[in-house]
């Protein structure tokens, strides 16, 4: 097998889909929270309020029925107040030159990093992991925290015709807007936000909002305009330079320089972008930029936003925010009659040359659909790629992308580009490439577009009449920079057969479906204008047959699906056989088969602790494809249940006897920690006998339900294997210390070490005296697995369960194993995972899934050592996490403190 | 449609940039999930925690980058997040019962089987061949794009998934 085949046979060993409901869910979804948020962005000025108290409503609905209930000793408040004020309060006061700066459009306050006086409770504790955003352009604010959010609003009106706004949140995730005209906002965080009118300055009396926790006091409001908030002044250091002519050395005054974020993916791209265009620049091999003034022989978009913007003085000196926590960010200068100039990263002090710009081309227009009907789509979602050389630099290559405006609306300065290629491209649209002599000169150039966001049409039957109820499927090509998979998308034809189908793509395929019809399915279907389909009716034809087991035997009430093979349709008709095991259907739509027999498994995996069958159950799986002609029978299918291998045995309790009605069920085990998925159930006969019939190859598990315990079976073939349970029993009890403490709420799991290689394993915990207990464990060695959750730390053992009781007092071991990096230090905070490699007695490769080898994890302060507590004796990998060179080494853990060395 | 404009379109609420954008990458993300959990069960779960994720912080992603690398990106830290909960490595044998009709049984047999071998392989390579393994071959993505996420050059990359290849096929030898 080639490496080529290799690869191919890789890919196909994953599933290609979830299972059948999950796609609707995430869809489902996924759409309500759209919905939510298409509802928060409407410009109306109580919609987020209400949206916000529906959340409440639907939250608090919850939280008042659990014992938490932060509202239980809510003050009332005002006529204006939505809901009750929670518990604890503070306040952020506006920012001064935030309010000031039109072109800051967002401000951002970084959970944790957020400590100013302005602010009472540090945001971390307010927010764990979340961002507060403040987007000034709508004067909305929006809320967003990791869980899920309750969210509380109360609006109190005060004398001066300020408006204090009052969110509360607790726990969790959630979109709020506060829609107030033009009142600006500012934001604070916990459980009370208070939004003030920073352009009024004075204080106000805040009072009216109780706290309910002794440590939060009301306090007041100070709102002070001329002062910037000491966040940024603190956190934030300045960036300084200067902007000259590079031809004369010139300063150049009013450059708006600012930053723009940059994504430099891999060795090769850079990808400038702002909000109204992006610029790639590409190069085949490698591109070093840093430290280099990047030239861009066009102007992106003379309007851009950049995100932080100073403007250069007449001396050509700048001054702006370094931005933090930006991995790849370029510094952009912008001036008329200059090209813009990108810099990596200047020096703190250095200067930021530009050189002079001469415009020779620019090109607008603006985009129209080729019927001349107003286009369909978003102006969003279209974009004019333009691809360029660039000048001194011939082996790179750059494109520029440009976003359409509303009006579909198209204006690009190219500079001193001559040779440009421009591709219009469109979420629903076919691609266009154009020359660059069609867009030689300032015309406005209207470009005939090929509509793909819709396919409309009509179904009919051949006599014209429309066809209601008609499935359309629609397959078209997706289209993403990464991805080249389909879209399937569908609908239904209405009363009088109109179909609209959603196609976000060019078409592929079209399919139709209609009882009583014949199947359509189109390849060739013309783009920008309706599609009409004419169905022709179809006769059915009949199926006749039978189900029988090896032995020829008829198998009653078994299950037969007749599943019709068709390109995007795939239809099922489901059956059932008699008591003489046949089965028949008269009404098929033409068309190939596959027949599919299969005993009746519901009554097998009923959930009923007395399931009918008795000793055997049938699992098999038998198949066979027909063809069904119109008009015609199809007769004398059999289908044979034979093949599989049995699992069998006797289930004997501890004095040998033989024992009916034990309930044994075989499963397929996810020895991953997933669902394990039920295959069949059944009860012990009178001998104590059970079998599996027809079971596929694979790991299997036989679990007895009284004992709660299970053997593994690998089957193969179509042989018996033998799977004896019961035994006798014994209970196993314990108690756990770390030094004369116990341990509580710990994790013990037992799993029996089988002699033919089954892992059986249990579960159970330590209550808060470290006690655990196992009752009707089968007897036997087995390994002791016992995670602290507090310290994160795994013990292991081996014990022998050989008498009616076992009783273990197990003293965790308090040494302490270093591992020592310092021959090579790493940086703090880094983390070492110590995994299982080996303890004697303990079989390991039964121990599957990885995860059960991790044992213990530890972080480093010091870049220099790790510290351990707690490992039992054993043979273990150390590694270090998101180290590159990897860094490993296996130690030897004894009973005692010791320290080892990783180089 | 790139992934900045799907990315503006959801910022703006639209649900058929969302049903395109999962159309576009459910496959790649769910192969994925599958291979780094070997678990159906808990790749429905992973797809469903990326994808929603994805909404739940599109406010606050970087849309200069591409949606399938932070995709699966989000699907691997979920995923060791699961992980270290002790429940999700422990959960005792009959926890579910979910009856599945026999036809489906038995395809799923097979395939299950060797998922869950193919993915305690990829699990056994060293930890950055393996992940190389799995954004290639069930994440779909490019050399390049794979170097941008794991930080390291793209001929190393490269040299990378090739050695695992070599490697992975010794462990399968009988399987294969």
């Amino acid at each position: 097998m080639s490496e080529r085949d290799f690869e191919g046979w890789l890919e196909k060993q994953m599933p290609d889909t979830p299972s059948p409901d999950v796609d609707a869910k995430i869809l489902a979804a996924g759409k309500a929270m759209l919905a939510n948020r298409r509802a928060a962005t409407q410009p109306s000025r109580w919609r987020g309020l209400a949206q916000a108290a529906a959340i409440l409503l639907a939250i608090t609905g919850g939280l008042l029925l659990s014992p938490w209930n932060p509202w239980r000793d809510a003050p009332t408040v005002e006529t204006q107040r939505i809901a009750a004020a929670g518990n604890g309060s503070f306040q952020v006061t506006a920012d001064a030159s935030y309010e000031t700066d039109p072109l800051s459009s967002w401000l951002r306050l970084e959970a944790g990093a957020c400590t100013a006086e302005a602010v009472d409770v540090p945001l971390e504790t307010a927010f764990p992991g979340g961002i507060l955003r403040v987007e000034r352009g709508r004067g909305s604010v929006q809320l967003f925290t990791e869980k899920e959010a309750v969210v509380e609003i109360t609006k109190k009106k005060f004398k001066r015709g300020s408006v204090v706004v009052v969110l509360t949140l607790a726990l969790g995730w959630g979109v709020v807007e506060l829609n107030d005209g033009s009142q600006p906002l500012a934001v604070g965080a916990e459980r009370v936000l208070v939004v003030e009118p920073a352009a009024v300055a004075g204080e106000f009396d805040v009072q009216d909002v109780k706290a309910n926790t002794e440590s939060a006091a009301p306090s007041n409001v100070a709102v002070a305009p001329s002062e910037p908030a000491s966040v940024e002044d603190e956190a934030t250091p300045k960036f300084r330079g200067r902007v000259v002519d590079l031809a004369t050395g010139e300063p150049i005054a009013g450059a708006r320089v600012g930053w723009v974020n940059v994504w430099v993916p891999g060795a090769g791209a850079i990808i400038v972008s702002h909000p109204k265009s992006q610029v790639f620049v590409g190069h085949p091999t490698s591109l070093v930029i840093d430290e280099e003034l990047v030239q861009l022989p066009f102007t992106p978009d003379p309007l851009m936003k950049l995100r932080v913007e100073a403007r250069t003085d007449d001396e050509g000196f700048y001054e702006l925010p370094r931005e933090r926590e930006k991995e790849a960010e370029f510094l952009i200068v912008v001036a008329d009659g200059y090209q813009p100039g990108f810099l990596r990263e200047a020096p703190p002090e250095g200067e930021t040359p530009v050189s002079a710009l001469q415009v020779k081309r620019r090109v607008f227009g603006q985009v129209v659909a080729a019927s001349g009907e107003e286009l369909r789509g978003e102006a969003m979602r279209m974009t004019l790629r333009v691809v360029f050389d660039l000048p001194g630099h011939p082996d790179w290559q750059g494109s520029l992308v440009v976003y359409l405006e509303d009006d579909f609306s198209f204006d690009v300065d190219l500079g001193d580009v001559d040779d440009v290629k421009f591709t219009l491209s469109a979420a629903s649209y076919e691609d266009l490439e154009l020359s660059t002599s069609l867009l030689a000169g300032d015309n406005d150039v209207r470009l005939p577009l090929v509509d793909h966001a819709y396919l409309a049409g009509k179904v009919t039957d051949e006599s014209g009449q429309p066809l209601a109820g008609v499935n359309v499927l629609v397959r078209s090509r997706a289209r993403s920079l990464f991805s080249r998979s389909m879209n399937h998308f569908s609908a239904t034809t209405n009363e009088a057969g109109q179909y609209l189908a959603t196609t976000y793509g060019p078409v592929i395929e079209v399919t139709t479906e209609k009882e009583g019809y014949a199947t359509g399915e189109f390849t060739k279907v013309p783009a920008g204008k309706p599609f009409d389909i004419t169905l022709r009716p179809t006769e059915n034809g009949a199926l006749r047959g039978l189900v029988v087991d090896s032995r020829g035997n008829p198998i009653a009430n078994a299950n037969v699906r007749a599943i019709r093979n068709g390109v995007g349709v795939i239809r099922a008709f489901v059956l059932r056989t008699d008591d003489t095991g046949a089965f028949s259907a008269s009404d098929l739509p033409p068309g190939k088969y596959r027949v599919v027999a299969s005993p009746d498994m519901e009554a097998q995996q009923t959930d009923s602790p007395f399931p009918e069958e008795i000793g055997v159950v049938h699992i098999g799986v038998e198949q066979e494809e027909v063809v069904i002609s119109a008009g015609a029978e199809t007769a004398g299918v059999e289908l044979r249940i034979a093949g599989g291998a049995i699992v069998m045995g006797t289930y004997r309790d501890e004095d040998g006897a033989p024992r009916k009605n034990e309930r044994i069920a075989l499963y397929r085990p996810d020895l991953l920690g997933g669902d394990h998925q039920r295959v069949a159930a059944l009860v012990t006969d009178g001998e104590g006998h059970y079998a599996f019939h027809g079971v596929p190859s694979g790991t299997f598990a036989v679990y007895v339900e009284g004992l709660g315990n299970y053997k593994l079976v690998k089957v193969k073939g179509t042989g018996e294997h033998i799977v004896d349970v019961g035994g006798a029993t014994s209970v196993f009890r314990g108690r756990l210390f770390r030094g004369s403490e116990p341990v509580a709420r710990a994790a013990v799991a037992i799993g029996r070490i089988e002699e033919g290689g089954g892992l059986d394993t249990r579960i159970g915990g330590t209550d808060d005296d470290g006690r655990f207990s196992f009752e009707r464990v089968a007897r036997g060695r087995y390994v002791l697995h016992i995670t602290d959750k507090q310290t994160d730390t795994v013990l292991l053992d081996i014990i022998d369960v050989t008498k009616d009781e076992r009783e273990l007092e197990i003293d965790w071991p308090t040494t302490v194993t270093t591992i020592d990096v310092s021959a090579s230090p790493v940086p703090a905070g880094t983390e070492l995972l110590l995994e299982l490699v080996d303890i004697p007695g303990i079989p390991i490769a039964q121990l599957v899934p990885a995860s059960y080898l991790r044992i213990a994890k530890a972080t480093t302060e010091d870049g220099a050592t790790f510290e351990l507590t707690g490992i039992s004796p054993g043979h273990y990998r150390a590694s270090l996490l998101g180290v590159e060179p990897a860094r490993s080494v296996e130690i030897r853990v004894q009973r005692r403190n010791a320290t080892f060395t990783l180089d | 449609m790139d992934d900045t404009t799907w990315i503006r379109a959801l910022r703006r609420g639209d649900a058929n940039a969302f049903e395109a954008l999962y159309g576009a990458y459910r496959q790649q993300v769910y192969r994925y999930a599958c291979s780094v959990s070997g678990s159906a069960a808990s790749a429905d779960d992973l797809l469903q925690e990326a994808f929603l994720g994805l909404l739940r912080n599109i406010d606050r992603i970087d849309e200069t980058r591409p949606l399938l690398p932070y995709l699966l990106q989000s699907v691997k830290h979920r995923h060791v997040d699961r992980l270290r909960s002790f429940e999700e490595r422990r959960r005792p044998l009959p926890a579910t019962d979910r009856t599945t009709d026999p036809e489906e049984v038995t395809s799923q047999m097979e395939r299950d089987e060797s998922r869950v071998i193919v993915s305690d392989a990829i699990a056994a390579l060293a930890e950055p061949q393996g992940e190389v393994v799995r954004l290639k071959v069930y994440g779909g993505l490019t050399y390049d794009a794979i170097a941008a996420q794991l930080a390291v050059p793209a001929a190393t990359i490269r040299n990378r998934y090739r050695a695992a290849l070599n490697h992975l096929r010794q462990l399968l030898g009988r399987s294969v």
